[in-house]
């Protein structure tokens, strides 16, 4: 979406990288999904009946418990797609320090969606010292001549776009919310993202400009992860035609991450990385 | 768009005399109904006649009924509201082909039959007028099936599931299911109470 606007993800981002420097640990063969905190918008119903419109309230944090707060996050980049496509912005909404909280009137039979971009975040990544200790910065590939030291070694620059979704459906589930727009890394069915029921198994296909993509690394985690040992994480790979098949066996919202990193053209980065994140519910069979 | 005439007849239980004169009497032609009803009883054993007469006032013999009596348990508690319950009828590979019933206030919380929601609920607004009531009181109820899908036509002989689903407000959810065939050659089937709704007793015919 826009770059245009204010850049209170892209803060967020700043954040993240300054933390990351920090933290030798997380190293470049860590998957980028290991990158930031993942940003969520979850909405406190997911399938509406009533004969009249209806309010959802959305909470949208960046964390790591899945679905507890964590930092509070910018949604000036948040789109809301009614299902005759039509654009809206949220306008106002509340930011606090864990989560910001947005209320959307779904006056629409149908499915609606509801999608959240970072502005393109650039890291170089390289080694230096005697140690070969591994550094990022949070600059893209022309930004990081000036600021790198002399002794930068394996100097690569990554461009990372995140964007994270959900969807809310009155009545009966429509498509014109998932039709492809071809631009970076995109999920649709065959299951609809409002009709994935615990103990059934739910396909999803994930393409990329416009083309099924294999190997997009899936994480999928279900709520609850602060109240129990296991996280309950299962990591997943789409096949040749982009398609990823798994089976809740939670009912309740679950959260998935999907990850793709390949070579760029651009003269801003080596690599680009595109990070899908996406609230949906498990429904009881 | 079923009307509701068709169904009362629906829920006709079992044969009944009194209803079976008046509708002879609304036809253009009552002698041949009479002959036809006749006919019916004479070759078929009493326990298998299900004569419901139709719109145009035909007799239609269904040996594909499905006779079904159930309990709303009595719930001791301080914040009683009574449940949201739907019967409906899939078949084998879980597609709705008929809601039976479907009691309910405000359609708001219907969703919360979850499975009667997402399965049929949602794609049946034109189709559930006719089967919605209003929420009742505890105690025991009868609804029965004349094996028709929601277009009217009757289902194929196979495999198909009732179920049963209740939600209450501040109370539980209880999702009751049974398979059964179709023809069912007057098997019984019971299902165990959940905590909102049962037991329920199936007869198939």
């Amino acid at each position: 979406m826009s770059s245009a606007q204010p850049h209170s993800l892209a803060r967020l981002g700043k954040r993240f990288a300054k933390k990351i420097g920090l933290t030798a640990a997380l190293t470049l063969s860590a998957a980028g999904t290991a990158l930031a905190h993942p940003l969520w918008l979850l909405p406190h119903e997911f399938n509406l009946s009533g004969e009249e419109s209806e309010w959802v309230t959305v909470d949208a944090s960046a964390s790591h418990t899945v679905f507890n707060y964590d930092k509070g996050v910018g949604l000036d980049n948040v789109s809301i797609i009614a299902p005759d496509g039509s654009k809206q912005r949220i306008g106002s909404y509340f930011k606090g320090h864990r989560r910001s909280v947005f209320d959307l009137e779904i006056d629409q039979t149908g499915t609606w969606k509801l999608a959240g971009a970072r502005p393109p975040v650039f890291f170089t990544h390289y080694v230096a010292g005697k140690r070969n200790a591994e550094k990022r910065l949070f600059a893209d590939k022309q930004e990081a001549q000036a600021k790198l030291p002399k002794d930068a070694r394996d100097v690569v620059t990554k461009q990372y776009m995140v964007s994270s979704i959900s969807y809310i459906t009155w009545q009966a589930p429509t498509n014109t919310v998932l039709k492809l727009k071809n631009k970076g890394l995109e999920l649709v069915g065959p299951t609809h993202p409002n009709d994935v029921v615990r103990g059934e198994e739910a396909e999803f296909q994930l393409f990329l400009d416009g083309k099924p993509q294999a190997n997009v690394e899936i994480e999928l985690t279900p709520h609850g992860t602060k109240y129990r040992d296991d996280r309950k994480m299962q990591k997943l790979k789409t096949d040749t035609n982009g398609m990823v098949k798994f089976t809740p066996d939670l009912a309740g919202p679950w959260y998935l991450s999907a990850y793709i990193e390949l070579n760029s053209n651009s003269p801003r980065a080596d690599k680009i990385g595109h990070l899908l994140y996406m609230t949906f519910e498990s429904q009881l069979p | 768009m079923p009307s509701y005439r068709n169904i009362l007849q629906a829920f006709t239980l079992s044969f009944k005399p009194g209803q079976l004169k008046t509708s002879l009497g609304q036809s253009s032609q009552p002698l041949l109904a009479a002959l036809v009803l006749l006919s019916v009883l004479a070759v078929m054993p009493a326990h298998q006649v299900h004569a419901t007469p139709n719109a145009t006032g035909h007799i239609e013999t269904d040996i594909n009924n499905v006779e079904i009596e159930f309990t709303l348990p009595v719930i001791e508690t301080g914040q009683y509201q009574r449940p949201y319950v739907a019967a409906w009828v899939e078949d084998s590979k879980g597609k709705a082909v008929k809601t039976l019933t479907v009691w309910h206030e405000d359609k708001k919380w219907l969703k919360d039959l979850r499975r009667w929601w997402r399965k049929t609920g949602r794609y049946q607004e034109e189709n559930l007028d006719a089967v919605t009531g209003a929420t009742k009181a505890p105690g025991r109820f009868t609804l029965s099936w004349d094996g028709k899908d929601y277009q009217g036509n009757p289902v194929k002989a196979g495999q198909y599931q009732l179920c049963f689903e209740a939600s209450r407000e501040h109370g539980d959810r209880s999702l009751l299911k049974q398979k059964f065939n179709l023809p069912g050659q007057g098997k019984t089937y019971r299902i165990k109470a959940g905590s909102e709704l049962g037991p329920v007793e199936i007869k198939v015919l």
